[in-house]
């Protein structure tokens, strides 16, 4: 790895909490750096707001701008799984993010991708709320050709977001594809499956992993909705690397704040108890 | 004559081995090549090539011209021909064929023309041609002046078909009856040319010419509402061969812009040679499209959509851009299918999501993966297994959900109990058995040792 991309990058090393002063302070400091250095940044994403605002009913967009406030439009974003057991919760929290939209994804596929995931399920994609119809396939056979697909997708302003599936890519691939993606101001998602955090040109990068499902019943035999554990491992605005557990709701059918169980009192419990099987 | 018999005639005979399946392949490369004066171009025969000129001749100024322009080329290829024009392909033929000069027989002409000529040049066959000339009928014109009925009275005897056959070329000759041509290509919607002066190579030189030519095709696709599904570029070489290549759109289109986009992708397929002195671009299939209204947000979206998949449809193939389609199955992996990217009837709408809501994986493994699985009673869920080299404990298992095989199908299939799986990391998994046990009393065996097998990744 290049040194200097390397210390670019070296928020991405997973920083789970802790309380080191010394690492707090160079967080701190790193953060109000990347804040002078992306004052530029942060006004490109006002007029990506506004420009967004334009494009759809005001109502709808106040819902939409609030799901999709942590995806950015005209950015690329990175949603990464260190372990390749992993990777599926990270398409999850991808989805979650362009679900609302319902504009056209393309979903781009290196051959590497396809033969150990085989290729996203329809009746599994709408228990997430995505639309299978809105999913355009792209199986390439080179990682070339992946590339050039992912960087001809991102001229198409009409799309939801293009996403690309990889076990990796260069520096300056990433770059290109983000100057695209800020060209055109279309969502890049990157699902990266890859042991070492990566180095690359991307806005944000989210570590994701699966978290053990919990229920009431503890029962070996039921397993609880899903939960993610994320965690923004590098961002440019400087959000601090703060993980979250996410739990899936199938009430509102998106992911929010997974709650610890405890032993509550039971005036507190007074919604209506899940059914189990 | 053997060849050791005709080289002692002819000690200095130059001899070369016969290729039927070369001249074969060459006469077909010709005969496309002459598409650049028609359409309608056929193969005659094994040295024969018939033209449809109906309304062309005007565009080379004018038959005599057309007629000397074809010689003069072929000439100049080192191919020696004999061409005929006439009001109907068997007189035409009977020109070329026995007249020995290249000639336009102008209408009206035709009887007076081919009288003269012997009897065989009727396409007859040899049978025919013998009884003929035993009759003392040797010439065209000796047919032509006797009657029909006096004629059949000669073949009294014969079969009936011989006789029909004679009668149906003097009519194909004398242009009485029509006679079709099979073109050797599908025919164009539309067309546009442009021919060359001084032959050109460069690719920078083609591609300026295609995009000229492009430009004229969507104005006349623009004054008739039409767009283009699927469209050539032809060049002919000035050494008489011909190359081309072919894009497809997956909506119809007549943007000029993203039309030479695509094309240009596969301009590199052309072979320049020593020259190209005509480029022709063909609507092969057109639809109708009608102008769409500016500011419709809906169509305007859609068309980008479209125009994005020709274009990655241009360069990685039709078989790398896809959709997902739903089909009515409960067999997982038959679910969905994989369609073409122009499919629009996707049928998601008839999957059932509200009466049974059975989870199903985000992602489908191409196919299953045989799993070594450890499990505490042979019917229950796994308590360990080993996929791909990695050990995970089952922390949960729901299930199991049985899927039976389509009998109607696969009337000895094996049924498959699915179960999700949780393990210790939080991964969620989708295994299932293939087979059911043996049930005493109640139903044989499927398999003796079911097998079990990965199909699923859920978050």
């Amino acid at each position: 790895m290049h040194p200097q991309s390397a210390q670019n990058d070296n928020q991405a090393n997973l920083a789970w909490p802790e309380d080191n002063k010394k690492k707090a302070a160079l967080s701190k400091l790193r953060r109000v750096v990347s804040k002078l250095e992306n004052s530029e940044t942060a006004s490109l994403c006002d007029s990506n707001a506004a420009y967004e605002e334009k494009r759809a009913a005001p109502s709808e967009e106040v819902a939409r701008h609030q799901a999709e406030s942590i995806l950015r439009r005209g950015w690329f974003h990175e949603f990464w799984a260190d372990i390749p057991a992993y990777h599926t919760s990270a398409m999850a929290m991808l989805l979650e993010g362009i679900q609302k939209n319902g504009q056209m994804i393309l979903w781009v596929l290196t051959p590497n991708m396809e033969n150990e995931y085989g290729i996203p399920y329809g009746p599994g994609l709408l228990m997430h709320g995505i639309d299978p119809e809105r999913i355009i396939l792209v199986r390439t056979a080179s990682e070339q050709e992946a590339l050039w697909a992912m960087d001809e997708g991102l001229k198409t302003s009409s799309l939801a977001a293009v996403v690309g599936e990889t076990t990796g890519m260069p520096l300056s691939a990433s770059r290109r594809l983000s100057l695209t993606a800020k060209e055109h101001k279309i969502r890049f998602l990157h699902l990266i499956r890859i042991s070492e955090p990566p180095s690359s040109a991307s806005f944000s990068r989210w570590h994701v992993k699966p978290i053990p499902s919990n229920d009431a019943c503890n029962s070996e035999s039921f397993i609880g909705p899903t939960r993610l554990g994320i965690c923004p491992v590098k961002h440019r605005q400087g959000h601090p690397p703060a993980p979250l557990s996410l739990e899936w709701k199938d009430e509102t059918h998106n992911f929010g704040m997974a709650s610890k169980v405890a032993d509550r009192p039971l005036a507190q419990s007074q919604e209506p108890q899940r059914q189990t099987n | 004559m053997p060849l050791a018999e005709a080289r002692a005639i002819a000690p200095h005979l130059n001899t070369r081995l016969a290729d039927p399946q070369g001249d074969a392949a060459a006469l077909q490369q010709l005969a496309r090549w002459f598409v650049r004066y028609s359409p309608l171009v056929s193969v005659d025969g094994l040295d024969g090539i018939t033209i449809d000129a109906t309304g062309c001749a005007h565009l080379f100024g004018g038959e005599e011209a057309m007629l000397s322009d074809i010689s003069m080329r072929l000439e100049r290829a080192g191919i020696y021909a004999c061409i005929s024009m006439a009001g109907s392909i068997g007189a035409a033929w009977a020109m070329a064929h026995y007249y020995g000069q290249n000639t336009v027989v102008q209408p009206g002409d035709d009887q007076a023309i081919i009288s003269p000529l012997p009897v065989s040049a009727l396409r007859l066959d040899k049978k025919t041609i013998l009884s003929l000339n035993r009759l003392g009928l040797g010439t065209i014109g000796s047919l032509l002046t006797l009657s029909r009925p006096a004629l059949a009275r000669r073949f009294r005897g014969a079969r009936s078909k011989q006789v029909a056959d004679l009668l149906d070329q003097i009519d194909k000759v004398v242009g009485k009856k029509a006679e079709p041509i099979a073109p050797l290509q599908p025919l164009p919607s539309w067309q546009v040319r442009q021919a060359f002066l001084e032959p050109i190579s460069t690719p920078e030189s083609i591609e300026k010419a295609v995009q000229a030519l492009v430009a004229d095709l969507a104005i006349i696709l623009q004054q008739s509402s039409l767009g283009v599904r699927k469209m050539t570029a032809v060049a002919y070489r000035v050494d008489g061969t011909v190359s081309s290549c072919s894009v497809g759109t997956s909506r119809p289109n007549r943007d000029p812009d993203h039309l030479m986009e695509l094309i240009s992708e596969k301009l590199a397929y052309i072979d320049a040679g020593f020259g190209i002195d005509l480029l022709l671009l063909k609507a092969l299939e057109t639809e109708a499209l009608a102008p769409y209204q500016l500011g419709d947000e809906r169509q305007s979206s859609l068309k980008s959509a479209m125009e994005l998949m020709d274009r990655l449809t241009a360069r990685l193939g039709d078989r790398a851009i896809s959709r997902l389609s739903h089909h009515q199955s409960h067999i997982p992996e038959q679910a969905q299918h994989l369609v073409a990217a122009t499919n629009q009837n996707l049928h998601w709408k008839e999957y059932p999501t509200t009466s049974l809501c059975l989870h199903r994986p985000l992602r489908l493994l191409l196919r299953p993966e045989i799993v070594d699985v450890l499990a505490e009673v042979p019917e229950g869920p796994p308590r360990r297994f080993r996929w791909r080299r990695v050990l995970h404990q089952v922390m949960k298992a729901e299930g199991p959900e049985r899927v039976a095989p389509e009998w109607w199908h696969t009337p000895h299939g094996y049924s498959r109990d699915y179960y999700r799986i949780e393990v210790e990391s939080g991964a969620r998994f989708w295994l299932f058995r293939h087979g059911l046990y043996d049930v005493p009393g109640v139903r044989p065996a499927e398999a003796v040792v079911p097998q079990w097998y990965m199909h699923g990744l859920f978050p």
